[in-house]
């Protein structure tokens, strides 16, 4: 029996069956991905229906204090919470988090600077009390931390260990706190591949040494549930590599692994579920895959001559696809040799490829290239989270937002919405446009479909 | 809780912590047994000196330790304070607290553990500054029979008892600055402001302060109540008193702040 199917076997047996958790429909910018919540371009998160409102099964009791106050649990959830929220001196740190990472799963947990990830995983491990909602961990409330963080192995904010004992006596400390005997220090430094240099004292080690230690110390109580805050931070590739493997092994034999980190990279590589917060607020969760597919695919159509390129996008728009022309590569080739650096970008998804190839060629267009784009995690990130530096953005968040929004009233209020979180400098979408559009005007180069263009080609 | 105790015992076990507490607690007393000797028939010093009579008492052999009482107290708020506030300004104790959720008793584990090694230092001490004391009291001709007589052993049993009392006081002292500020540097400093600088200053001026204050109660027991305007047993009840409202202090807020560090 693996650790998750323990975990499950657990639960299931404290006999607290509740019923499953209704979720309400939720306004997304991202037309197939409901759990998407982007600000809207005027009235920003106000005007969205919050995740948490209504809430027909979060009781207006406390349901820590009142354990039959109506909460449903999910029993498929490593980490579940409802309302989740921590006030600092009147600032909302965390704004009425709802989580769900399912048992087994090895979930991303990414968000830029300030938006609430650390504080968050505080209340998971009981470190910080919230001021408002509810949690459980492992089936447990967070209110009772005693009652789960045996099962629970984490690392927040970096390795933090005695500078002036040895790697192995650091374990040592936490083996004995924890009543874990010290064949398994040997065990945690040897999946690490820290037993060299164990003797050593903390204070030597490099960053990746004592990262690595970081997340041995973590597994020694074999958890269910492990929370890495940043694990690869300092880590060469190789050790990146190391890492990886030994998080997707660990996820494999049932382990739920709840990872945050800003190698968003990483986390495509590595998670097959993911979780996206800004301002303390939910954006998004749920399967990598849904996140990335919901994203904004394009097929890149390189007609063999320069001059077809007008008549394709005509093609396109014909077919509905809507498309703009770019100019690729180096703006100093020469004017002659545009054929070289033309490309359409079609908005469409990889599956409309050969549709696309064969309307080229009806119309008597040879396509030079033709290849598809799908955006990763990372351009889905800081399409979501606004690609600002989230220390900047929380310091002065006002006046750049608020001066973008009014542009892009007329716009489609979704794409608009995209496009405002992308890139507050950006130009403005026109009538008609997309957010695309205005994103990609951003380069002096590019030209909107619908057989409309100015100048350029 | 006896897991906490253990946990703690290995950051104190440090070889150079170690040596480098027992070296300095050990050249406090020999320099406290050497000047109470050297001192014999000298001048005044701070209103008092001793008398060869007086040390050839059975409390003779312990004149040595008390006259360094108050070290060994600094000494324990420095080695608590500095445990405790270092655990958060190193964010040590984020690790701790996860692997022992039980804050009461995590707290309660190493308080223990630190109380211990406080005692390890006043007996370190007290063996110093008496063996000393008998190297020393021929060469100023001072008999020692009395100290090794069975009254001399109640006295030394007292001595090291009242200077552990003394140490454990200034020791919950430190663990209150070190929640409170959670940082080494602040703890301590703050700490030996208050016991030292500040109840002088104050004790000075106003006289009456010095039976409440708590770092003067805990010279006062120190040293068995002798030469002090405040009884033993009464200095004793205060600073019982004290020493409860300080530990529940610490330990609510060790309970219920948010570890933020």
């Amino acid at each position: 029996m693996t650790s998750g199917e323990r975990g499950r076997a657990g639960r299931r047996g404290r006999g607290e069956t509740r019923p499953a958790v209704i979720r309400e429909p939720s306004t997304s910018v991202f037309p197939n991905l409901p759990n998407l919540r982007l600000p809207h371009p005027l009235h920003g998160h106000a005007r969205l229906p919050h995740p948490h409102l209504p809430h027909p099964h979060l009781p207006h009791r406390d349901p820590h204090r009142d354990p039959h106050a109506g909460l449903g649990r999910r029993p498929d959830a490593a980490i579940w919470t409802r309302g989740l929220t921590k006030l600092h001196d009147h600032r909302r740190s965390v704004d009425r988090l709802d989580l769900d990472v399912p048992v087994g799963a090895l979930s991303g947990f990414v968000g830029p600077n300030g938006a609430g990830k650390s504080t968050t995983l505080r209340m998971l491990l009981g470190l910080v009390r919230p001021t408002e909602g509810v949690g459980y961990v492992l089936g447990e409330p967070i209110s009772h931390p005693e009652r789960y963080l045996s099962h629970v192995g984490a690392m927040i904010e970096g390795p933090t260990f005695h500078p002036g004992l040895s790697g192995r006596e650091n374990l040592r400390q936490l083996a004995v706190l924890r009543g874990v005997d010290n064949h398994r220090i040997y065990e945690v430094l040897r999946m690490v591949r820290l037993t060299g240099r164990a003797g050593d004292p903390f204070a030597s080690y490099s960053l990746g040494m004592k990262q690595r230690l970081g997340i041995a110390a973590a597994l020694l109580s074999k958890p269910e549930l492990l929370i890495l805050d940043e694990p690869t931070n300092g880590l060469d590739p190789a050790g990146i590599r190391e890492i990886r493997a030994l998080l997707r092994e660990l996820a494999d034999g049932g382990m739920t692994v709840f990872v945050s980190s800003h190698l968003l990279s990483e986390v495509e590589q590595i998670c097959d579920h993911v979780v996206m917060i800004r301002g303390g607020r939910l954006l998004f969760q749920g399967r990598t895959s849904e996140l990335l597919a919901a994203g904004d695919p394009r097929i890149l159509l390189t007609p063999e001559r320069c001059a077809d390129a007008r008549r394709l996008l005509t093609v396109l728009a014909d077919d509905g696809v809507r498309a703009e022309i770019r100019l690729d590569g180096p703006p100093t080739v020469a004017a002659h040799s545009c054929d070289q650096r033309v490309v359409v970008v079609a908005h469409a998804p990889e599956r409309m490829a050969a549709d696309l190839n064969r309307a080229a060629m009806r119309a008597g267009i040879a396509l030079r290239g033709l290849r598809t784009h799908r955006p990763n995690l990372e351009e889905t990130f800081l399409r979501a989270t606004g690609g600002t530096d989230g220390d900047v953005l929380s310091s002065d968040p006002l006046p750049s937002v608020q001066t973008v929004r009014g542009r892009w009233a007329a716009a489609p209020a979704a794409e608009t919405a995209a496009a405002e979180t992308a890139a507050p400098d950006v130009y403005p979408a026109e009538p008609g446009q997309g957010a695309d559009a205005g994103r990609t005007r951003s380069s002096p180069t590019s030209q909107t479909g619908s057989g409309r263009h100015r100048g350029g080609l | 809780m006896a897991r906490a105790f253990l946990a703690e015992w290995l950051p104190l076990r440090r070889r150079r912590f170690v040596v480098g507490t027992f070296s300095a607690t050990a050249a406090v007393a020999a320099l406290g047994a050497v000047l109470t000797f050297m001192a014999t028939g000298g001048r005044e010093f701070y209103g008092d000196y001793p008398h060869t009579s007086s040390l050839a008492r059975p409390t003779g052999i312990v004149d040595g330790l008390n006259a360094i009482s108050i070290l060994l107290g600094v000494v324990g708020l420095c080695v608590v304070a500095a445990a405790l506030a270092g655990d958060y300004s190193r964010g040590t104790l984020r690790n701790q607290l996860m692997a022992q959720p039980h804050r009461l008793q995590l707290l309660a584990g190493k308080c223990l553990a630190l109380a211990s090694f406080i005692t390890l230092v006043v007996l370190a001490a007290a063996a110093v500054s008496v063996a000393l004391s008998f190297v020393l009291a021929p060469i100023k001709g001072v008999p020692t029979d009395a100290w090794t007589s069975a009254a001399g052993m109640r006295e030394l049993g007292k001595g090291i008892a009242n200077n552990l009392l003394n140490a454990w006081g200034y020791g919950v002292l430190g663990a209150l600055v070190a929640i409170v500020f959670r940082s080494p540097a602040a703890a301590i400093s703050v700490g030996l402001a208050y016991v030292l600088p500040v109840e002088i200053i104050v004790t000075g001026i106003w006289g009456t302060a010095g039976h409440w204050l708590p770092g003067q109660l805990l010279q006062d027991i120190a040293n068995g109540g002798h030469g002090y305007p405040t009884t033993y047993a009464d200095a004793g009840l205060r600073i019982l008193l004290y020493g409860l409202v300080a530990a529940l202090i610490t330990a609510l807020l060790f309970r219920y702040r948010d570890m933020t560090s």
